[in-house]
């Protein structure tokens, strides 16, 4: 059993390199790869030149210029435990910056800065020596001592020297290549553009935090699945014991009246509900039970009420005699609708499942054995059959655990409910590479890890399955 | 099977879960009382520092009254038409507006944010130093209560109003403006799609407290634009933070404005659904009379329409497809108003005629082609057959409603004989009976029109034009294409003709999209259109200060655009609203609906209280 686990567990590294190996290349073959729906996420065509430059800028500091594999390796570099340092993290080290001011101080022109322009000189020199990999003491000698506009020549000839060979065609595309207009730009400026893409350091690989980098949007990654994880979870977990606990026992029922009108009718409600599209009913529940025209029983869509904040946690009757439904209520009542959106479509393949395991079951020798020594039908039913045919719907739960956690995008969307299935369909709209990453290797981890435990359970369930 | 899992275990393990449930809702509930707590204690702590402030200022000798009828006085000049507002017999304080989003909104750090709907959250709470009026388009006083150009239109000096306020009670003065700016250009901040506007600013200096001069680098007619649009944030509150915490802090939204967020900027986060800004106490100028403003995050069209038919948004935008049923629905009429609208900030349709293809002129080099092609589509029928009535037929790429427009100019009509004879002396005609017109040298007029492929309208729209063309024996060919490829075509210039939407500002830089020098290096000239004229006048008119000198630049170049017709021009798109019935004071002006901090609600038809 451990070597089987530990074998699986070394196979589930390549699996998984191969799953976001195929998620990231194709969405970098597609027409305009990452950088392609910029202006598209704006809503219109943005006027005029800066649009582009915006573009530019992006595709700089996101790397979207470079080869697809270079921006893959330098993704599993991010997300990986052990790897290359970034310059970025070397320069925004406070102690290599202070050392940098102390630095600054050191020389006679900086008598006439103030601390801000002081941290920003050490700040750029920082900057400058990772980028050019120059020692910062000779960046800040240049800085200092120079004419702003001999620096700023000086650090665009070290750039087209540098080892980097493609900065002079990166700096073209800037237009800053102009030896003329690039004079004539602030030190700061210069800076700028420079600092817009982040060098990997290939040094000895470090142990190091791994970090699913930042959205477009200008936030970590993981604190955008940490706020929309919590929704999804919420939903999942009230909707699938839900799930269970109809689908069971009909499954059950239907079995033992196999052919009957319960069998049959259960049948045929389940696989038509089965059927019928989320988007549709979604639409419908809204359009009829949370509607002013018709039933307006629940509300449209979201979490809480607008003056959720201001209630009670429980149902009270506040000091006037007016009745509040509470935070507890509230809550519950506008999970109603998604939750029922969850659900419907889930009743078949369980009950199917349970009522299929329960007929095999009957029909085995144990089953016999025990009416043939007079047992009860029904304590034949429930006490002999049902332990054995509940095995398989054990491993249909563990395979359902990744579909908890990814959530779902049609429901979500209808009742603007801020989960997972939301954060990864706007990020795939938008091409949000590392969003659509993020989600994708947990998403692909769990599903990995539940096909493990799946495979053990069913070993510890039934003692038949061995795998050693 | 001696652990047979029976009735009790069972019994057993529900009572368990029932016990961690409870266990769970029990720590909510009391993380629901910390919080509420913690709010009370913040608002208290805000309540005494202004208690010492005001004890300070008593004891100092300073007479409060005084100031404050000063700053009273000149409050009101700078907000005028929040004291119109006051000015109604029925005027009451009071009651909320709720608003409603289509999309999330991740962010509300100014600078850094880019979200769609940022800025009409920001637009409530942060303050500019000069604002245009939404009726008449002039520049009015804001944070600056006056201001004066230099001759040569390089050098603006502002200065402050005393009275200003941030929301928590510090003034607003010249260092504050300083340090937005300076803020804005730190290349750490993340604020690439801001700064690229302020690349002409040379520098922003502060003389003494209450003024502020501007230096461009150049002339540039947007200049003052570029200035005064500048959001002023407080420097006292944003030195705190360090470059990377501002970058990724989602909710640093503070500034001077008549509504404030609700709560601590700094904790706030996104993703509850909802934002709620509170009318800010300590603000300047006249108190607004809404209580709050809060925007709802809806993201489905029906779950948005039935959420405003239950009365639990105040505003609903109407598409077009949905125009014709819900403008007579009774249900709706009864409880709201009906606004329909022309915006100098909505933008127009057009047609691009490609006139180079793979270095050679194209069949619509020819403004004769392109001014037939004009007149073949019948674009009054379109406004209302396609567009349900919403939509004017445009005669260039200015708003009919702004100065930069000649009202002389009228679009050209709908007249395919005059079309068919312009093609003919264009040398088109159908010379070998086949149905389809040709030039001398045999080649048949046939091109493909480019759309996206996602939207229906232009779908239908290009079907229409398909009809119009084929009875004047030209083929076109619909050429639906998905967004990135479309943009992937646009830059290598490699289509026929394209349809598409530009957006609007209240006077726009044609620059990009009309002057040779945009044709190549990625410019957004991608028809290729050449003029001498045009170029010219887009120069001057560019470098002209002079607003009215400029204007007349303008009207000029409308007038060639209309002659020579690199677009065709198709419609200025009107906006649908409706608005809860219980707000007074909406008015339509010339870039929407005026703002909600104007609006109020008579005392007995308010619904929602504090």
């Amino acid at each position: 059993m451990l070597t089987y686990t530990v074998r699986r567990l070394l196979l589930m590294v390549p699996t998984l390199l191969g799953v976001l190996a195929v998620v990231f290349f194709t969405m970098a073959m597609a027409p305009g790869g990452f950088s392609g729906s910029q202006l598209n996420a704006e809503g219109a065509q943005t006027q005029g030149e800066e649009a582009r430059r915006i573009q530019q800028y992006f595709a700089r500091r996101y790397g979207y210029d470079q080869p697809a594999y270079v921006q893959f390796g330098r993704w599993l570099n991010l997300v990986s435990p052990v790897g290359f340092k970034m310059a970025s993290e070397m320069k925004n080290d406070p102690a290599r910056l202070a050392e940098a001011e102390q630095g600054v101080a050191g020389f006679p022109a900086a008598a006439a800065l103030n601390e801000r322009q002081r941290r920003r000189v050490a700040d750029t020199a920082l900057d400058a020596a990772y980028y050019l990999g120059l020692p910062p003491a000779d960046v800040l000698d240049r800085l200092l001592t120079e004419p702003p506009e001999a620096a700023a020549a000086w650090f665009l000839e070290e750039l087209d020297a540098s080892e980097d060979a493609t900065w002079s065609a990166k700096l073209a595309a800037w237009s800053v290549d102009d030896p003329e207009a690039a004079r004539s730009l602030m030190l700061e400026r210069v800076a700028f553009e420079v600092t817009g893409r982040d060098r990997v350091l290939l040094s000895r690989p470090t142990l190091k935090w791994p970090s699913l980098g930042d959205s477009r949007r200008g936030r970590p990654v993981l604190d955008l699945i940490a706020e929309a994880l919590p929704v999804t979870l919420l939903l999942n977990v009230i909707s699938f014991p839900l799930i269970y606990l109809v689908a069971v026992p009909t499954g059950l029922l239907a079995a033992s009246r196999r052919g009957g009108w319960f069998d049959t009718g259960s049948g045929v409600l389940f696989i038509a509900l089965w059927s019928f599209p989320v988007m549709f009913a979604g639409v419908l529940l809204i359009g009829y039970l949370a509607n002013v025209q018709f039933l307006r029983w629940f509300p449209t869509g979201g979490l809480h009420d607008l003056r959720a904040d201001r209630m009670p946690f429980l149902p009270t009757t506040l000091p006037g005699g007016t009745w509040t439904r509470g935070w507890l209520l509230d809550t519950v009542w506008h999970l109603v609708l998604p939750v029922v959106c969850m659900m419907y479509g889930g009743f078949a393949v369980l009950s199917k499942l349970t009522r299929g395991s329960v007929l095999d079951n009957l029909s085995q020798d144990y089953a016999r054995t025990a009416r043939a020594k007079g047992v009860p039908e029904s304590d034949v039913l429930w006490f002999h059959v049902m332990r054995n045919s509940l095995l398989p719907l054990i491993t249909v739960f563990v395979g359902v655990l990744p579909a908890m956690i990814a959530g779902s995008v049609i429901v979500e969307t209808i009742f603007s409910l801020p989960g997972m299935g939301k954060l990864g369909v706007e990020a795939a709209f938008q091409k949000d590479r590392e969003v659509i990453m993020g989600t994708t290797l947990i998403a692909s981890l769990l599903t990995l890890v539940a096909l493990l435990l799946r495979d053990l359970l069913y070993a510890v369930a039934d003692p038949r399955v061995s795998y050693d | 099977m001696n652990a047979r899992f029976g009735v009790k275990d069972f019994f057993v393990f529900a009572l368990l879960l029932a016990v961690l449930v409870s266990v769970w809702l029990g720590v909510k509930a009391r993380d629901r009382q910390w919080t509420l707590l913690q709010s009370i204690d913040d608002r208290l702590a805000e309540n005494n520092r202004t208690l010492t402030q005001l004890n300070r200022t008593l004891s100092s000798g300073v007479r409060p009254v005084a100031a404050a009828t000063n700053g009273t006085a000149a409050a009101t000049a700078s907000h005028p038409r929040i004291d119109a507002a006051h000015a109604f017999p029925d005027f009451a304080e009071g009651d909320w507006f709720i608003d409603v989003f289509a999309q999330t909104v991740g962010k509300l750090t100014p600078h850094v944010s880019t979200d769609v709907y940022q800025n009409v959250v920001a637009s409530y709470v942060v303050e500019t130093l000069a604002d245009r009026d939404p009726d008449t388009l002039e520049w009015a006083p804001s944070l600056a209560e006056s201001w004066t150009i230099s001759d040569d239109g390089l050098t603006i000096r502002f200065e402050l109003n005393p009275a200003a306020r941030f929301s928590d009670g510090t003034p607003v003065t010249a260092a504050d403006v300083v340090y937005s700016y300076e803020l804005l250009m730190n290349p750490k901040i993340d604020a690439p799609r801001i700064r690229v506007y302020y690349s002409k600013v040379a520098s922003v200096v502060a003389d003494g407290d209450h003024a502020v001069v501007f230096t461009l680098s150049e002339p540039y007619f947007l200049g003052f634009n570029i200035c005064a649009g500048l959001e002023i944030l407080p420097k006292h509150y944003y030195e705190q933070f360090s470059e990377s915490e501002f970058n990724e802090t989602p909710g640093l939204l503070m500034g001077s404005g008549p509504y404030r967020l609700d709560g601590d900027p700094a904790s706030w986060t996104p993703g509850t659904g909802k934002i709620e800004l509170v009318r800010n106490d300590n603000f300047w100028g006249p108190a607004p009379a809404l209580d709050r403003v809060v925007f709802r995050e809806i993201s489905d069209g029906t779950a948005r329409l039935a959420a405003f038919r239950n009365q639990e948004i105040d505003r609903f935008g109407v598409e077009a497809a949905q125009y014709l049923t819900l403008k007579d629905d009774e249900q709706l009429l009864d409880q709201s108003n009906l606004y329909e609208y022309e915006s100098l900030t909505g933008g127009y349709r057009y047609i691009g005629w490609n006139q180079v293809r793979d270095g050679e002129p194209s069949i619509f080099a020819d403004v004769r082609v392109r001014r037939a092609l004009t007149m073949l589509a019948d674009r009054q029928e379109m406004a209302e057959r396609l567009e349900a009535g919403l939509a004017t037929v445009a005669s260039g790429p200015f708003h009919p409603l702004g100065d930069q427009a000649d009202p002389s100019i009228e679009p050209w009509p709908y007249d395919p004989d005059a079309a068919n004879a312009l093609l003919k002396e264009a040398g088109w005609e159908d010379r070998d009976g086949n149905g389809v017109i040709e030039d001398a040298d045999g080649r048949e007029m046939k091109f493909k029109l480019v759309y996206p492929a996602s939207s229906n309208t232009y779908q239908q729209m290009v079907f229409y034009l398909k009809d119009a063309y084929a009875r004047a024996g030209i083929v076109m060919d619909p050429d639906p294409l998905e967004w990135t490829i479309m943009l992937q075509r646009i830059d290598s210039r490699d289509f026929d003709a394209i349809t598409l939407g530009w957006g609007g500002t209240i006077e726009s830089d044609p620059m990009q999209i009309f002057h040779s020098d945009s044709i190549e290096g990625g410019g957004d000239n991608y028809v290729s259109y050449r003029s001498d004229e045009a170029d010219r006048l887009i120069t001057e008119a560019r470098v002209t200060v002079d607003e009215q000198a400029r204007m007349a630049l303008w009207q000029k170049l409308h007038r060639v655009l209309h002659d020579d017709q690199p677009y065709t021009f198709l419609f200025n798109r009107k906006a649908v609203v409706f608005v809860d019935q219980r707000f007074s004071n909406v008015q339509v002006t010339k870039t929407g609906l005026n703002r909600a901090e104007e609006w109020f609600v008579p005392g007995d038809l308010q619904r929602y209280r504090d």
